[in-house]
């Protein structure tokens, strides 16, 4: 997604509350006109959405499930383009939307900012709408007597604490195509998104109020992400020994993480400690064609290679085992073998297999 | 001519004397900058030059009492006003004599020139200074006056060593008082400290040298970026020291195609500009040529800017936001 020179016009915000006690629905108070930000108030909140945006692991490219006249993405076609009182009523059936699809009371209220503008070279429309739980702080005030004191704000949102917002940004990647569907590109941010939740907790937000569900290619992309990534640590100059603790990791990153999404940046930073080698790895993935947003990770396409880990030698020998458990399974070690004509010793690797053979063919 | 003459004549023409001086010292710092584009004034002059008239006093002394032999004391007199550049070398004082001598405002004279005379007499150590004395060549208008032709103007020129030097033996040596006596002892060490004087202006030049061939990739890259802000953003209002440690910290970066990276990176992304220039006037770190390096590293190795930046990450953050890259987490 290409967020760069991101413009954020029209701001307006509606307030969305949960369930009331009888599971009803508890109309939103809706804001009236597009908020007066500052330049520095729209600096803040475009560091919010690229933050968010851009997160190795929360933001994901979604595809729509929905495209009905009622769906959001049919909503968002008439934000883009409608003037300032169609954009609020329109921003207001958003709100509703989300107090309609908040079925539970376990579901927080919150605020729903909407907001229009540009991003890209060069640029493409977009719509954002952010689903802002609203939390509480302290700020330190100067009275008239120069003392200080500490204000109590009951209604902060949108601060640096991530954990408390969601995104999802329509953008319009195809501005040609007649079917909405293909002509927007949507991404959702979510924090609550995990392996565990992404068809529980988190789905509400994604499914049943922006329309959206994870796209068919994600098993392919997540084949991919496992092939491309197998090369480069292939590729790596490092001892044997390193690229064999890469590999498990690579295999512990895609079965054993609950992270929802598998990325380059997410996989760099966690395994990758020197700054450039991230980079080169980043350029290698980008390169090979792989996207800059995480994709969901699906590991449909990926059971039987995430099976069984294989080790193959110069000299024919393999030896395969367990993926998952085969760091513990394994111990291997690079050793010092008979020295060749010029006196130099060969590189040995010395396995041991944590226990007795069952069998021989 | 009567001590009374003399001064009516000087308390008549002094303010004449005044804005001549004051021509002087402008039109040798504008040639100074002409010569010299990236030079800072401010920095390469370490003492204010003021135009300075004697006293009364001490011009009737010179005039009357020293024994001089003058035909007209008042034209004979040549340092009624007198300027001081002192700057940090001897190479310092060539540049400006070459703007002097270059200058079509008037004729010079060398009247005190430390070189010639230590050419003369290698084994002495003495004073040094250069002193010229500026004629007008015209009649000159400035400062609501014209200046007629011919007024003096002398303009001394030292480095901040031969100005201490020059402190400290004023009325001991140099202009010797007629009666007073200064010890063989003294003499010698005052000698003695001029040609350390001399010793340490070429230290400084070969320290001067060495810090130049150093930091000449950092140099060449801040004119580079010099250059392109001028050319992509507008003027530029100062450089100051967050340059140097940027810089410094991105050298393997500064390779010779910086100025082609640079050019190419702003035909992909022809906004940044409109950014750095909407935010200059309120934000000190997009008035810095830095900040376009800035926007090049994060596009071309986001990770590694981040993890080698030397300044704190709320100045560069908003760059990362703007190229909509990941800010890593520190």
């Amino acid at each position: 997604m290409e967020l760069m020179n991101l413009q954020v016009q029209d701001v307006i915000l509606h307030e969305v509350f949960k369930r009331g006690n009888d599971q009803a629905i508890v109309r939103p108070e809706y804001g009236a006109e597009t908020e007066d930000l500052t330049a520095e108030a729209l600096d803040a909140l475009r560091d919010r959405v690229v933050a968010a945006m851009t997160s190795s692991t929360r933001c994901v490219l979604m595809s729509i499930t929905k495209s009905s006249p009622e769906s959001m993405v049919s909503r968002v076609a008439a934000l883009i383009s409608g003037d300032a009182a169609l954009y609020q009523r329109e921003s207001c059936g958003v709100a509703d939307k989300l107090a309609d699809e908040q079925k539970f009371r376990n579901i927080p209220g919150g605020v729903v900012v909407i907001f229009r503008g540009t991003a890209g070279a060069p640029a493409r429309r977009l719509v954002g709408i952010i689903k802002a739980e609203v939390h509480n702080g302290f700020m330190r005030e100067k009275e008239q007597d120069g003392k200080a004191t500490l204000k109590f704000l009951k209604s902060l949102m949108l601060t640096a604490q991530t954990k408390l917002y969601k995104i999802g940004l329509f953008v319009e990647t195809a501005p040609d195509h007649a079917d909405l569907a293909q002509r927007w590109s949507p991404y959702i941010y979510d924090e609550n998104l995990t392996v565990a939740n992404r068809y529980e907790a988190a789905k509400y937000f994604y499914d049943g109020f922006l329309g959206l569900g994870f796209p068919e290619s994600s098993a392919r992309q997540t084949r991919q992400f496992h092939e491309h990534t197998k090369t480069f640590i292939q590729s790596m100059n490092v001892p044997e020994e390193e690229k064999v603790v890469l590999h498990n990791a690579l295999v512990t990153y895609l079965k054993a993480d609950q992270t929802p999404t598998v990325g380059i940046a997410s996989f760099a930073e966690s395994y990758f400690g020197d700054v450039d080698v991230q980079e080169a790895y980043s350029a290698h993935m980008i390169a090979q064609g792989f996207p800059e947003v995480p994709v969901n990770k699906d590991l449909r396409d990926l059971d039987s290679a995430l099976r069984l880990r294989r080790l193959n030698f110069h000299n024919k020998v393999k030896v395969s085992g367990p993926a998952a458990e085969f760091e513990k399974l394994v111990k291997i070690e690079l050793i010092d073998g008979d020295p060749d004509a010029a006196g130099v010793p060969s590189k040995w690797t010395r396995l041991t297999i944590k226990d007795r053979i069952s069998g021989q063919d | 001519m009567s001590e009374a003459h003399f001064l009516e004549r000087w308390h008549k023409e002094r303010d004449l004397y005044r804005a001549w001086a004051t021509f002087v010292r402008e039109e040798i710092e504008r040639d100074l900058v002409r010569l010299q584009p990236e030079l800072n004034l401010d920095a390469f002059v370490k003492i204010a030059a003021v135009p300075r008239l004697k006293t009364d006093d001490s011009l009737l002394g010179k005039a009357f009492y020293r024994g001089k032999p003058y035909e007209d004391p008042y034209v004979d007199i040549e340092d009624k006003v007198g300027l001081r550049f002192v700057v940090l070398l001897t190479e310092d004082i060539r540049k400006l004599q070459t703007v002097i001598e270059a200058s079509t405002h008037w004729t010079w004279s060398l009247d005190r020139d430390f070189e010639a005379e230590r050419d003369a007499k290698p084994l002495e150590f003495v004073y040094q200074s250069k002193h010229f004395v500026l004629k007008a060549k015209q009649d000159t208008a400035t400062g609501g006056v014209v200046v007629p032709i011919g007024t003096p103007c002398e303009v001394q020129l030292r480095t901040l060593l031969q100005h201490a030097h020059s402190e400290l033996t004023h009325d001991n040596i140099y202009k010797r008082e007629p009666g007073s006596t200064v010890t063989k002892r003294v003499e010698r060490t005052v000698a003695k400290s001029m040609a350390l004087i001399e010793a340490v202006d070429d230290y400084f030049v070969v320290a001067l040298r060495e810090l130049e061939s150093a930091t000449e990739v950092e140099r060449a890259a801040l004119a580079t970026l010099t250059e392109a802000y001028t050319k992509y953003v507008g003027p530029l209002t100062g450089v100051d020291k967050s340059n140097a440690l940027v810089l410094h910290a991105f050298k393997p970066a500064l390779t010779a195609d910086l100025r082609d990276r640079l050019e190419s990176f702003f035909m992909k992304h022809e906004f940044v500009p409109g950014h750095v220039r909407a935010r200059a006037p309120t934000q000190y770190i997009f008035r810095q040529p830095w900040v376009l390096l800035a926007y090049l590293l994060v596009h071309e190795a986001p990770r590694s800017t981040a993890a080698r930046w030397p300044l704190t990450p709320e100045e560069i953050k908003p760059i990362y936001v703007d190229l909509a890259k990941p800010f890593p987490a520190r």
